[in-house]
This record gives C-alpha cells, structure tokens and sequence, in this order.
C-alpha cells in the first residue's frame, strides 16, 4: 500500500497541458495532407488513389488548368494520393486540428495544371 | 419527426437570416463556454472515434478540466456528438435524442463519417452525411480525430480555440493559446 503511495507520487501529474494540446504532433502523427500548387502537374493521380473520392481533379482542361478540389470532411489521411504523386505536390503532415465550424471550411479548391500543357494530349 | 424541421441552414452570413443565425450561435456558444454536456450518439460508427473519444475522459487528456463531461441522457446534454455514417436503423434513434434535448442545443459531427460518409459512403445502409438530417454546428474531421483534435474542435465549438482551416487551407496557429 505504502509503495503503491510512493510510486504515485513519485509518478507526479500525468495530464497533458491545455497548452500543449493544439502544439506539435509527434513526427510519425497521421494529418491531414498539404497540397503544393505550384508543383501539382492536374494529372490527377490523386483522384485514381483516393478510397473515399476525396479528391476530385478536372473535369476538363481549359488553358491548361483544372480544378483540384479535396475534401477534408472525406480525407481518412492513408496517405496513398500522396504516394501516387509523381511531381510530390502532395504531402502528408502532422496537423491534425482540423474542426470548422463551416461546412465550406473543410473544403479546399485550387486551380491546377501546367499553363503549357497540349490540349487532347 | 418530420426531417423538414431540422433542415440544414444554407444561409450565407450576408444575408440576414445568416448573420441572426451567426448571432445565436455565438451566443449559444458564450452560455456554454464554461460547462457543456456531450450526449455521444454511435450512428453506426466503426468504434474508432468511441476509442478516441474514450480516452479523453482518461488521464492524460482529463476533458472535466475544461467543464466538458460525457452525460448518459440526451435531456442532460447541451451537445450532440454523432460518430458514424449514421445507417438506416440509427437514423430514428439519432432523431430522437436530438429532439429529447433541451434547446438550445449544439450538435458536433466526430469523424468523416457523419460529414460525408467517409468510407461507407455510398452504402445502401447509410443515410448521411449528418447535415442533411440535423444541423451540424462543428466539424470535426479524422478518421478517427485523435483526442487532441477531438478536444479542439469541441473548444472550436465553444468558441475557445479558433478553427485553423478556412477554406481548406491551413492557417498559422494563432499566438493566442486557449483558455482554459
């Protein structure tokens, strides 16, 4: 019993500082992923590998640009739109907190794509 | 219940309907800044958020420091906490409880699941996402959230903590830390 106490003490406070909460994850924390824009070539890659069609790329050219729209409210972070990107505009991090209190919030839309890009290629 | 009554808001916060809306919200959510009640409601989850919701009340995280507790009735709770893509045979039950709470209540969707269906999105089971049914009041997002992102997106609700994506783009952590 006694040692039971002293190890208890001993232990100290084991909770988490409120501060802390919203700080760094631990590096191996799956998050959200981060799209480069710059970097993504619109081949959609992206969507083929998502499992929830989180991601949806196109439809449709139009000067060399298309939509990329990714959804966080549908993103499970399995991190394969990421291992399918060739140009590695997709990257796994580390954040987490991702609640919103809008809908729209979770919703991310970029235009993507290489201004030099053929048409019909 | 007729599902016309817990129709989701799509009003703008241009217009006036939205920004009353906004108003009430933000003042729902100063009268329960300091002690909301969850009611947690599994509409079909997987158990993924259950085990991360579990170890919030353990411990390490310790949510009763934030004057956030888990009640067992729905007519204790000021929030409803919906796991799960919600399937047919939950669909009742969610509604009931919603409608058993006292107004003004918060509901808080946990997980991708009750947003847009997640994984069982497309299932002939599930009649989500949860905005069509209730309206949703906060999004959080995981699969499943840890009990960090849990804890944030209930201080997001409360209007605690500030939400970090806004059109889907990340945002700086804001220096002002939570209070707590």
């Amino acid at each position: 019993m006694l040692r039971i106490i002293i190890t208890a003490l001993r232990t100290g406070r084991t909770t988490e500082p409120a501060r802390s909460l919203e700080g760094p994850a631990p590096a191996a924390t799956r998050g959200r992923p981060a799209l480069d824009a710059d970097r993504c070539d619109g081949e959609a890659a992206c969507q083929a590998a998502c499992p929830t069609t989180a991601i949806t790329v196109g439809p449709g050219w139009a000067d060399g640009r298309r939509p990329f729209v990714l959804d966080y409210g549908a993103c499970i972070f399995c991190g394969r739109c990421a291992a399918a990107c060739a140009p590695g505009a997709l990257t796994m991090t580390a954040d987490y907190a991702l609640a919103t209190l809008r809908r729209e919030d979770l919703i991310l839309r970029v235009a993507v794509g290489n201004p030099q890009r053929q048409e019909g290629e | 219940m007729d599902e016309t009554i817990a129709a989701t808001s799509v009003a703008g916060e241009d217009d006036e309907l939205g920004r009353t809306g906004a108003a009430l919200r933000a003042a729902v959510r100063r009268l329960y800044q300091r002690s909301l009640h969850i009611r947690q409601v599994d509409a079909g989850s997987c158990n993924g958020c259950e085990f991360e919701l579990a170890t919030l009340l353990g411990p390490a995280y310790d949510l009763q420091r934030f004057g956030i507790d888990i009640v067992a009735s729905p007519r204790h709770a000021d929030l409803l906490l919906v796991t799960g893509p919600i399937t047919r045979h939950l669909r009742q039950a969610l509604l009931d409880t919603y409608e058993a709470m006292a107004a003004p209540r918060l509901v808080a969707a946990m997980g991708v699941c009750p947003i847009t269906g997640g994984v069982f999105a497309g299932s002939y089971a599930v009649v989500g996402p949860l905005d069509r049914l209730l309206p949703v009041d906060v999004y959080i997002p995981g699969c499943p959230p840890r009990p960090q992102a849990i804890l944030h997106g209930l201080l997001v609700a409360l209007g605690r903590a500030e939400s970090r994506l806004h059109g889907g783009v990340w945002l700086p952590r804001a220096e002002t830390a939570p209070r707590e």
